[in-house]
C-alpha cells in the first residue's frame, strides 16, 4: 500500500471538544462526543490515536505502513515505548487538595439566596396518617416515560442544585395520553400548555396531583431530581403499569407513593379531569391500595393498586422522606 | 500522604474473617469479586449464598466519591440528615464544570469565574461535614481517585459511571447517581442486585502496538454494549498480571463501555509499585499481609468455567492493537483489517482530530508511549506534523507531532 499522506481537508468535521466531560464520553457516546452527528468517531489506544494522527488517515497502518518525510524518504515508525511510572518520581507542587476541618460545626454553607443555581432544600412534609383525597392529574403519561423524560437534562442540568428551578422541566418530554403531546391541561383556563407550566400553577394555587403512567416508568438514568420534582411540585403518587427499579426506590426515598396498577387495563379508566382518591390510611406491606376514581360525570371507578414498600420504607413514606426519617432519628 | 489508612488497616484486619465466614456458607472457591462483596455486607445483613442476577443484597462501600456536577444535589439532600459528618470517608472533585477550550491556564480561570458559587458551596459544605475536597484544577475524579484512595480489596461507589477505573487497584467501584451516594454518606445501606461475574482470563503479554486499551476494545467486541448489564468483570491470569496498574484502571475505565457494574483485578507486583509511586507504601505493606484474600482462590481461576457466569480467555501475546467505531463502543475492528473496513464502509477516510488523555487512558505510561511515538514524527519530519490534542488535567494542551 502507498504511504499515507497527511491531509487536512475531509468530510468528517471534529471540532475541539468543548467540555471537560466530552472526554469523558467519548469513549461512551461516539455520535455526539463531539455535538456533530455526521462524525466518524472511534476509540483505540493513545499510541494508535497519535500514530494515525501523525499520519492524518484512518487507512494508515503504523505497524507496517510507512510516511513520507520533506525529503521524500520513506519512514516507518518503531513500536511505541515508555516508562510505566515516573523512574524521578511524580513531580506534584499543589495537589489541589483542601482537607476538612475536624469540627466543622462553625462553617456556614455558601449559599447565595438570589441564586439561579443553588438552593437549600426544605424538608418535605410527613405524611398525616389520612386518605389522601381530591388530586387532580397532573398527566397521564402515554407510552415510554424515561427520568429524561420527566427531569429533561441538556441545559437544565445548570440547574441541578435548584430544586424549584429545575423542577421547571418536570415532565417537559412527557406524552399526554389523552392529546397524545407533551402538554397538560392548565385546571384554571382550560387551555394545553407544557406540563411543566401547570405543575407550576398546581404548586401555586396549592393543588395536590397525581402521576399515571405506562410500562416501565422511569426507566433510564438514577438522577434523583425524577423523583424529587414531582414532590416539590405537589404530586403525591405516581401509578403506572410498571416502574424501572431504581426509580421507583428513588421516589419511596423522597416520601412519594409508587404504586402499580393491580390490572393494568385500569390504566384506560383514567379520565382527564377525574379527581382521585388514595385509601391509604391503612398502608401496609403486601395490602393493596384502594384507588378512586370520581370522574367528572358524577361516576367513580375504584381499582386496586400494588405496592412494594417494606416496613422501612413505609417509614419514609410517613416521615415525609428517607432523609426525614434520618433526621429524626439523629435527635 | 495516605488518606483513611485507618479505615484501610481495618477493613484489612477484619476481612479474613469476613471472608471465612462467606467461604463456610458458600463451601466453594471463592473469586475476588466475592470476596470483596461478602466482606462488605451492610451490619446486619447475615451471609447466605445470594443468587447473582437475582437478590437484592445490601452493602457498606468502604468511601464514595463525587464530582462537582453530581455532587450538588447529592450534597444538597445529605444537608437534610442532620448529621454533624459524613458516614464514611467521602471527597468532591470539581472537573466536570470546566470546559476545554483554549488551553489549561485560561480554561481554569474561565471555569473558576463561570462556577464560583458552586465551588463555593461545594468548599463550604464539604468543609463543614468532613468530605475531602479537591479544587478545581487537581484532576479528573478517576485519576486523583486511583492516586489517592483506591486500595485493593475496598469497595467504593462514584456518582459518574467511570467510577470502575478504581478497578485498576482491585477494588469493587461502582458508578452511581446522587442518591445513592446520600444514602451511604448518611450511613445507610447501599442496595445491589447481587452481580453475575464473568471471568476475563489474560494469558501471554503485551508486546509492540498492543497496550491494555486493546484487551477491553477486543472485551466490548465480544460482550457488546450490553453484554457485561448486571454482571462484575474479573480479570486474571498471567496476562493481568504482566500490566501496569494504570493500564488495569484503563480496563475498567471502559468497563462501562459494556454496561459492567464494574471490572476488577487481584492485587499483584503491578499494584505495589503503583502504591509505592505514589507514596502508600503502607498499604501495600498491608495488603501484602494479607494478599491471599485480595486476590481469586487460585481454584477458581484454575477451573473458572465453574465458578463464573461466563469465561472469556484473551492471550496477550497474539492481541493486535483494535479501532473501535464508529458510533458505537462495540464495533472492534482489529488494526490489521482496519483500512480494508475504512474503504469497504466508506468511512471518512481522513483523521481531522486525535485526541488522547481523556479520563479512560491518561497515565504516565500512557503519555509516555504517545511522546515515544510524536518525538519520532518530530525527528523523521513527515511533510506536515498533526497536532494531537491532550486533555489529563484540565483545558486543552497540544502535543505536536
Amino acid at each position: 500500500m502507498p504511504a499515507a499522506r497527511v491531509s487536512v481537508s475531509g468530510p468528517a468535521t471534529w471540532t475541539i471538544p468543548t467540555k471537560t466531560h466530552h472526554q469523558l464520553r467519548l469513549t461512551r457516546n461516539f455520535q455526539t462526543s463531539d455535538g456533530n452527528p455526521n462524525t466518524h468517531a472511534f476509540v483505540a489506544s493513545p499510541e494508535i490515536v497519535t500514530a494515525l494522527a501523525i499520519a492524518g488517515d484512518l487507512t494508515f497502518n503504523p505497524m507496517k505502513d510507512t510516511l513520507i518525510n520533506e525529503q521524500g524518504v520513506a519512514v516507518k515508525l518503531d513500536p511505541p515505548s515508555g516508562e510505566e511510572l515516573p523512574s524521578k518520581g511524580f513531580d506534584v507542587e499543589d495537589a489541589g487538595f483542601i482537607a476538612p476541618m475536624e469540627d466543622g460545626s462553625s462553617v456556614v454553607v455558601a449559599v447565595a439566596p438570589d441564586s439561579s443555581r443553588l438552593e437549600l432544600l426544605t424538608p418535605f412534609k410527613p405524611w398525616d396518617g389520612n386518605d389522601i383525597k381530591g388530586l387532580s392529574i397532573l398527566i397521564k403519561a402515554f407510552g415510554k416515560c424515561t427520568t429524561d423524560h420527566i427531569s429533561m437534562a441538556g441545559p437544565w442540568l445548570r440547574y441541578r442544585g435548584h430544586l424549584d428551578n429545575i423542577s421547571n422541566n418536570l415532565m417537559l418530554g412527557a406524552i399526554n395520553a389523552f392529546t397524545k403531546e407533551a402538554n397538560s391541561k392548565n385546571p384554571l383556563t382550560g387551555e394545553y400548555m407544557e406540563t411543566p407550566k401547570v405543575a407550576r400553577v398546581y404548586r401555586n394555587e396549592g393543588i395536590q396531583s397525581v402521576i399515571f403512567g405506562d410500562e416501565n416508568y422511569g426507566e433510564g438514568s438514577s438522577r434523583e431530581h425524577a423523583a424529587m420534582e414531582p414532590r416539590h411540585m405537589g404530586v403525591r403518587a405516581v401509578i403506572v403499569k410498571s416502574f424501572a427499579r431504581i426509580h421507583e426506590t428513588n421516589l419511596k426515598k423522597q416520601g412519594m407513593l409508587a404504586l402499580t396498577f393491580a390490572n393494568p387495563a385500569d390504566y384506560d379508566k383514567i379520565q382527564e379531569d377525574d379527581k382521585v382518591d388514595l385509601m391509604v390510611a391503612d398502608f401496609a406491606p403486601g395490602k393493596q391500595t384502594k384507588v378512586v376514581l370520581n370522574h367528572a360525570d358524577g361516576s367513580s371507578d375504584t381499582i386496586l393498586c400494588n405496592h412494594t414498600y417494606n416496613d422501612a420504607q413505609i417509614e419514609w413514606f410517613k416521615a415525609g422522606s428517607a432523609l426525614n426519617l434520618i433526621r429524626q432519628q439523629q435527635a | 500522604m495516605i488518606f483513611d489508612l485507618d479505615m484501610i488497616q481495618r477493613a484489612y484486619s477484619e476481612m479474613p474473617g469476613k471472608i471465612a465466614a462467606a467461604r463456610k456458607v458458600l463451601n466453594r472457591p471463592l473469586t475476588l469479586t466475592e470476596k470483596i462483596l461478602y466482606s462488605h455486607l451492610y451490619p446486619g445483613v447475615s451471609v447466605e449464598d445470594f443468587a447473582r442476577g437475582k437478590d437484592y443484597v445490601d452493602f457498606a462501600p468502604d468511601r464514595v466519591a463525587m464530582q462537582d456536577a453530581t455532587a450538588q444535589m447529592a450534597l444538597l439532600q445529605f444537608m437534610m440528615a442532620g448529621k454533624n459528618k459524613v458516614s464514611v470517608p467521602s471527597t468532591v472533585h470539581c472537573d466536570h464544570l470546566i470546559q476545554a477550550k483554549t488551553g489549561a491556564a485560561e480554561d481554569l480561570s474561565t471555569a473558576i469565574d463561570t462556577n464560583k458559587e458552586v465551588y463555593d458551596f461545594l468548599a463550604s459544605v464539604s468543609n463543614k461535614y468532613g468530605i475531602g475536597f479537591w479544587k478545581p484544577g487537581a484532576g479528573i475524579i478517576h485519576q486523583v481517585v486511583l492516586e489517592n484512595y483506591a486500595f485493593p480489596g475496598g469497595m467504593m461507589i462514584g456518582t459518574d459511571s467511570h467510577t470502575p477505573n478504581a478497578g485498576g487497584l482491585g477494588m469493587v467501584a461502582i458508578g452511581v447517581g446522587g442518591a445513592d451516594a446520600v444514602d451511604v454518606m448518611a450511613g445507610m445501606a447501599w442496595e445491589l442486585k447481587m452481580p453475575k461475574i464473568i471471568g476475563v482470563k489474560l494469558t501471554g503479554k503485551l508486546s509492540g502496538w498492543s497496550s491494555p486499551k486493546d484487551v477491553i476494545l477486543k472485551v466490548a467486541g465480544i460482550l457488546t454494549v450490553k453484554g457485561g448489564t448486571g454482571a462484575i468483570v474479573e480479570y486474571f491470569g498471567p496476562g493481568a498480571q504482566s500490566m501496569s496498574a494504570t493500564g488495569k484502571g484503563t480496563i475498567g475505565n471502559m468497563g462501562a463501555e459494556i454496561g459492567a457494574t464494574t471490572s476488577t483485578f487481584g492485587y499483584d507486583a503491578s499494584m505495589s509499585r503503583y502504591l509505592h509511586a505514589t507514596g502508600r507504601a503502607e498499604v501495600a505493606r498491608l495488603a501484602d499481609q494479607i494478599a491471599e484474600h485480595l486476590t481469586g482462590d487460585p481454584e477458581a481461576y484454575a477451573s473458572p468455567e465453574k465458578y463464573f457466569d461466563q469465561v472469556i480467555e484473551i492471550n496477550l501475546s497474539e492481541l493486535e492493537p483494535h479501532i473501535n467505531g464508529p458510533f458505537t463502543p462495540d464495533r472492534a475492528w482489529p488494526l490489521s483489517q482496519f483500512a480494508d473496513a475504512v474503504r469497504e464502509n466508506g468511512f471518512p477516510q481522513t483523521l481531522e482530530v486525535g485526541l488522547i488523555g481523556s479520563c479512560t487512558n491518561s497515565s504516565y505510561e500512557d503519555l509516555d508511549r504517545a511522546a515515544s511515538l510524536a518525538k519520532q514524527a518530530v525527528a523523521a519530519k513527515p511533510e506536515s506534523p498533526r497536532r494531537v490534542y491532550h486533555h489529563s488535567r484540565f483545558g486543552a494542551g497540544a502535543l505536536y507531532g
